[in-house]
């Protein structure tokens, strides 16, 4: 479980504190995905960097499973909106980097690395440079990076906003099928309704800056097949797009 | 489109023409002719040249070797640690435009006229193109490219290895073949004293002689040096930044 329990975060600029984050609560049960939906320079970024251990000056606790966030002691998988690969390694090199580090390059699950680059079809290639593939593919190499660590902690911020729509939607439903097979706890920042809609089972609405939560709400439709066609969906996107209006136009 | 390779032998060969044409219209002893020089040189490259051109090819080696494996570490290490950097940078931009070639009466004094002074010279000279380098290609790296690492708990040794290193080596080998240029430069100068090897030396001598085939022979072969050597780097940065 993860517990995010009154998170607050300065940052100094000129001798003034700037408040990012604001009394921030939000708990993800195991195999929960929460997805953190907030306008821009709400403080989203900052939340992330604080449960990827980046940022280590907060005030509030961040715990998994009890214990404070450590990247040394915990699995923390992170996808990042620029996707953070290595130009100068090959695709496959990326792909288990993150294994690499936590269990030595002895102990790398070979099966699974070649069963995830399979999955997301990345296998024909593993020996090319990401500078050399479209930002869908180094999308994938991100996410199988991310899965292949077998994190107990995945975060992604804007994961796919860079992709078009056709391929995001497309990325969505591959990341989707690869998430119902590990069911790793997850938090996702994003800033589409849309997308919080079709993946998060929570949905914590954060305010303009300083960051506060204003509403978590409960998807109804998660796990649903074929979301996508179904009437419900836009139901839903349209009650959740007035909560959204309602916290952040105040 | 025409191939690296002929664009370049097309250049070689456009130079080697104005050269003869301008010695047929000058007709100076002091401008032979590209035919004789080259005639010249295959005569005494083996018997005359290559000693030579062995031991300036041992001082610049030896130069770009200890510049390069005491100015990566340092350089690096400044462009990682904002501490050290913010140390050390004000003695390099106070040192760096001394005219290191004005410092080498002091270095023959110290370190006698023998090859140690020659190498020494030529690193003085070659290392702070490399720090700085090294430095700024390492301040170069998006913050963003750490994150992922710092996320995984990752050593230091982790984070230099896969992306401090990797990341900075195209600027480091720019930057040696900058390098290369002056090392020759600074080559020539300190082999016209204190030593009877090196093609500075042979250049000089041959003037001293009159004997002008050989000192052309001998500006060639230091310039076909200076190409290999940076034909080289290129190879080498070909084949380490591939995925450029």
């Amino acid at each position: 479980m993860i517990e995010i329990k009154n998170l607050s975060v300065k940052y100094k600029s000129n001798d003034k504190d700037f408040l990012a984050l604001d009394r921030i609560n939000i708990t993800i049960e195991n195999g929960d995905i929460c997805a953190v939906i907030g306008p821009s320079g709400c403080g989203k970024s900052t939340l992330l960097y604080v449960l990827s251990g980046v940022i280590k000056d907060y005030e509030g606790s961040v715990l998994i499973d009890g214990n404070p966030i450590n990247p040394s002691l915990h699995r923390i998988g992170l996808v990042m909106q620029n996707y953070g690969l290595l130009p100068w390694k090959s695709v496959y090199y990326n792909a288990i980097a993150g294994s690499k580090i936590k269990d030595g390059k002895d102990n790398i699950d070979r099966m699974y690395v070649d069963y995830i680059l399979k999955k997301l079809g990345l296998n024909k290639f593993a020996h090319r440079h990401p500078g050399e593939l479209s930002g869908g593919q180094r999308q994938r190499i991100a996410i199988a990076r991310a899965f292949i660590l077998k994190p107990s902690l995945l975060l992604m911020d804007e994961p796919f906003s860079a992709l078009d729509e056709i391929i995001r939607e497309e990325m969505q439903d591959l990341f989707l099928k690869i998430w119902f097979e590990n069911r790793v706890s997850t938090l996702f920042i994003t800033h589409s309704i849309d997308e919080a809609l079709y993946i998060g089972k929570k949905i914590a609405i954060l305010s303009p800056s300083p960051g506060r939560v204003k509403e978590i709400y409960v998807n109804p439709l998660f796990g649903k097949k074929d979301l996508r066609l179904n009437e419900d969906y836009y139901k839903f996107s349209i009650e959740l797009r007035k909560k959204v209006r309602e916290s952040w136009l105040r | 489109m025409m191939s690296k390779n002929s664009q370049r032998l097309i250049a070689f060969m456009s130079v080697l023409l104005i050269w003869f044409v301008i010695s047929i219209v000058l007709d100076l002893p002091i401008i032979p002719s590209p035919l004789k020089v080259f005639k010249t040189l295959l005569i005494i490259f083996p018997s005359k040249i290559s000693i030579h051109c062995l031991y300036s090819l041992w001082r610049i080696l030896a130069g770009l070797a200890l510049s390069i494996v005491a100015g990566i570490p340092i350089g690096l290490a400044m462009g990682y640690f904002d501490g050290l950097d913010k140390i050390i940078s004000p003695f390099i931009y106070f040192i760096y435009p001394v005219p290191k070639i004005a410092l080498m009466p002091i270095i023959m004094l110290l370190f006698g006229l023998g090859e140690m002074s020659k190498i020494i010279m030529i690193t003085l000279i070659v290392i702070f193109q490399i720090i700085v380098a090294a430095r700024d290609a390492v301040k170069d790296i998006p913050k963003e490219t750490y994150y992922s690492y710092h996320s995984l708990g990752a050593s230091r040794k982790d984070i230099f290895k896969d992306i401090v290193i990797p990341a900075s080596l195209s600027g480091i080998l720019t930057s040696t073949r900058v390098g290369l240029g002056t090392a020759i430069s600074v080559l020539f100068f300190t082999e016209t004293f204190g030593t009877e090897y090196g093609m500075g030396y042979f250049i000089m001598d041959s003037w001293m002689r009159i004997n002008y085939l050989e000192m052309y022979s001998g500006i060639i072969v230091l310039s076909v040096m200076g190409f290999l050597l940076f034909l080289a780097v290129d190879k080498l940065e070909e084949k380490l930044c591939s995925w450029r």
